[in-house]
């Protein structure tokens, strides 16, 4: 217990440089946390956005459509038969499942055309997949084998569509001939997924099935499991049982830039999170220097004494562990306060985007909340006390490694 | 002065590994400032450059409702001549205005190439291919073959572009679109020209063509959905603008919009603001590595009671031993600044030339960005990350010397 309590006790000498230095600490703590609770917000909106507006938790589809599937081919599609959807019941942890098909359409009103993309719905089933119907703002659903098409608020307005008013939609058939449906507008959404308020059509699978010639074929099942993690899981256990171009994948796979921007975003944080702690790094090896210049007496007369070189380098380490421990104590809370302010105000997308429509690529608008992460605080805190610990060991060595005499005659 | 001076830079010598610590820590901040700030001059310079090419101009003028549905790619308002003059007699006018250099037209439609799977979409420019390989950096990005010539039916198109329609530069391709009177066409070119770009929209969406085979194909002779007016300097555009507004305006333009590059997009905006939130995190930082000379100076000015207590009894100002620590704070900053900006200013010189590669990250954003972003190495970073470190060490310096100098002789002699 001697050693320790030396410990605190120089710690207590120099209270505002150790504290200070502590700062540096806290202040890169505070930086990564609240960053870090940031993209976790994100990444959880961004996720829960796909899944329930876009992806689901588990697709099952032709595995050379799904290599193609941005750019919505009519072929590869695949045959609903009773088996595979016995398969699909058979699936542990499932809630729901639903047909769509997906294809490309121009839509026009009269005057201009614009490309998007148009989703054919199971009126009956797909509201329990997915949770459109929610972000309804005016009107309806379509109904079952009826022309009715339902739009982003966005999209229409830009069109210069109103409920009732009819979008002529060129559609180009699997046999490359054109054709179009005239849908009826019955409602409009606006949902927390900008792509598919400004270019997403949906309407009755029935009728796009009937336009585009394709008999009963549909482009992807979709499932809804009871949560998310079951999505993951549940791709191994669908594999083995599907014929062979058929594939399930989870809402990891059908999300991959995201994924990947996600990482990049990670690395720019951990960068962030180094070039502070090698500042903090710096501050301690002069803290450490510091105190060991003006203890150079104290030291000496103590290695006469018999206190051996470990025991000093110890002394130092403690020290800076201290220093680490205060600022991340510090860092801690000051990034808990932090992301509370966050998550009480919440924060719109818009000032992050300068008042513009710009969300660098995240399925995300409105208002976002930090997410918390234990893991994160635990991860921080400890790299932080890590870093103090390491700093540390040099600048003791060279401490311990003065000799005696030397160092009590310092002056 | 120079008396305190000397003393200054002596004591700095005191205790060189000391020293030595404080003007690390400074040195790194610097790099980090010189080499963040070339990384997003580099990254804003590139964007602002893509959007001035590919979408603003230095002043684009358009019609007022074309500018809320750009992306309709709506032929239904165009720019066609002014008061009762053409278009290309308004194109001539507005080039007599001053700073205006050139005038670039762009006709911007839909258009489609039916393959056998699919129809791909895509997004077509009429163009005028001499001006814009003067205006645009196109020369360097089309690798193969030429830029369009006026009155052929040819087309340039991108790697991504002609991978999706399965074509290559020399075969023929066909083409549907609508025309200005709304009726469904389909014309043959010539693939002359390929391009391969970092951008995303030049690699995968655009289609260039004469601009002249387009008005024809689309019924618009005379007419372009916009015009672009290059400057000689695009930091004076703003100055250049009310003589293109009162150019308007006298002429009954009222319909039309004259629009800096600067409002034209929203990310330019959100890029300048984000300029100056990072001049803040700079300063930040250089704090943050100040911590570390205010500790080594507390220590000093403590070392150094008695010192300061004999050189006040005899007779040195309190003002003097003020100027004495700062500038012993002072030298720190300047030594650590200098190292810091030559260190950061050969990192940035090095990546400048290698760029930072962010991949298909970038691809899916709704902005105009390349995905190799190069940093780029100007003096002007070194001078300010050197000049930041001087200033803000310096100023944080002046807490401990303030210390010191208001010591009591008397109690500071007698402290031991």
């Amino acid at each position: 217990m001697f050693l320790p309590r030396l410990v605190i006790r120089n710690l207590s000498r120099h209270k505002r440089r150790v504290f200070i230095t502590a700062l540096i600490i806290a202040f890169a703590i505070l930086v990564y946390i609240m960053i870090e609770g940031l993209m976790m917000g994100l990444t959880e909106i961004s996720f829960a956005n796909i899944i329930n507006l876009d992806s689901g938790h588990l697709q099952i589809t032709d595995r050379n459509y799904f290599a193609d599937r941005d750019e919505l081919p009519l072929k590869n599609l695949l045959t609903p038969t009773r088996e595979i959807e016995e398969q699909i019941e058979a699936t542990a942890g499932l809630e729901a499942y639903t047909r769509r098909l997906d294809f490309s359409v121009n839509l026009n009103n009269g005057i201009d055309e614009l490309p998007v993309k148009g989703v054919g719905i199971d009126p009956g089933k797909d509201p329990a997949v997915f949770d459109l119907e929610k972000h309804l703002i005016s009107g309806r659903m379509p109904t079952a084998g009826s022309r009715e098409i339902i739009m982003g608020a966005r999209l229409a307005d830009l069109m210069d569509f109103e409920i009732g008013d009819y979008g002529i939609m060129l559609i180009r058939t699997a046999e490359q001939t054109f054709n179009t449906i005239d849908g009826e507008i019955v409602g409009l959404f606006n949902t927390p997924h900008p792509s598919l308020n400004d270019s997403t059509v949906f309407i009755p699978l029935s009728t796009a099935q009937a336009s585009l010639n394709l008999g009963d074929q549909i482009s992807h099942y979709v499932l809804r499991m009871e949560e998310r993690q079951r999505g993951i899981t549940a791709v191994e256990d669908l594999n083995p049982a599907l014929n062979d171009p058929l594939r399930a994948y989870s809402w990891r796979s059908t999300s991959e830039n995201l994924i990947y921007m996600l990482e990049l975003q990670q690395i720019e944080t951990q960068i962030v999170l180094a070039i502070i702690l090698t500042i903090a790094a710096v501050g301690i090896v002069n803290t450490v220097i510091l105190s060991a210049l003006e203890r150079m007496e104290e030291l000496g007369m103590m290695k006469a004494m018999g206190m051996r070189e470990k025991e000093i380098v110890h002394i130092f380490m403690g020290e800076a562990a201290g220093i680490g421990l205060i600022g991340g104590i510090m860092g801690l809370i000051m990034g808990a306060i932090g992301l509370y302010i966050f998550n009480h105000y919440g924060i719109d997308m818009s000032t992050l985007a300068g008042g513009g429509e710009i969300t660098y690529g995240f399925p995300v608008s409105g208002t976002i909340y930090a997410g918390w992460s234990i893991a994160s605080f635990v991860f921080v805190f400890s790299y932080g006390l890590f870093v103090s610990i390491l700093a540390s060991i040099f600048p003791a060595l060279w401490a311990a490694r003065k000799d005696p005499i030397k160092a009590i005659y310092h002056r | 002065m120079k008396f305190l001076i000397n003393i200054a830079l002596k004591n700095m010598f005191r205790n060189k590994l000391r020293t030595f610590v404080s003007v690390l820590a400074i040195a790194f901040a610097v790099i980090v400032i010189v080499f963040a700030r070339g990384l997003i001059d580099g990254m804003i310079e590139s964007s602002y450059s893509m959007y001035i090419h590919y979408d603003t101009g230095h002043i684009k003028i358009m019609d007022q409702e074309y500018e809320q549905k750009q992306r309709l790619l709506s032929l239904a308002y165009t720019v066609d001549g002014i008061a009762n003059k053409s278009l290309s007699e308004m194109e001539n006018e507005l080039l007599k205005l001053e700073g205006i250099e050139m005038v670039i037209p762009r006709v911007k439609f839909g258009a489609a190439v039916s393959t056998e799977e699919e129809l791909v979409q895509m997004m077509a420019w009429g163009v005028d291919g001499q001006k814009e390989l003067k205006f645009t950096n196109l020369e360097r990005e089309l690798v193969e073959g030429r830029m369009v010539s006026s009155g052929n039916r040819e087309v340039v198109m991108g790697t991504e572009l002609l991978r999706r329609i399965d074509k290559n530069v020399g075969e023929r391709v066909t083409m549907v679109f609508n025309t200005a009177y709304s009726s469904f066409q389909g014309a043959t070119f010539d693939i002359v020209g390929r391009i391969e770009s970092n951008l995303p929209l030049l690699n995968k969406d655009l289609v260039f063509m004469p601009i002249d085979t387009a008005r024809h194909l689309l019924y618009l002779e005379e007419e372009s959905t916009e015009l672009l007016l290059v400057t000689d300097d695009r930091d004076k555009a703003i100055n250049y603008l009310p003589a293109v507004k009162n150019y308007l305006s006298a002429n009954e333009g009222e319909r039309y919009l004259a629009q800096e590059w600067r409002e034209g997009s929203s990310f330019i905006q959100l890029l300048q603001v984000g300029e100056r939130i990072y001049n803040f995190i700079y300063i930040f930082l250089l704090l943050l590595a100040s911590i570390v000379v205010i500790n080594t100076m507390v220590m000093i000015v403590n070392e150094r009671t008695q010192e300061i207590g004999m050189m006040s009894a005899l007779g040195l100002k309190k003002k003097d031993i003020l100027k004495l620590f700062i500038l012993e704070g002072g030298a720190m900053a300047v030594i650590g600044s200098f190292i810091g900006s030559i260190a950061g200013g050969t990192l940035t010189y090095f990546l400048s030339d290698i760029g930072i590669n962010y991949g298909t990250a970038i691809e899916d954003m709704d902005i105009l960005m390349t995905t190799i972003i190069y940093p780029n190495f100007k003096l002007e970073h070194l001078i300010f990350g050197f000049s930041l470190g001087i200033v803000i060490t310096s100023l944080t310096a002046i807490i401990p010397a303030y210390r010191a100098a208001n010591m009591d002789p008397t109690e500071a002699l007698r402290d031991i």
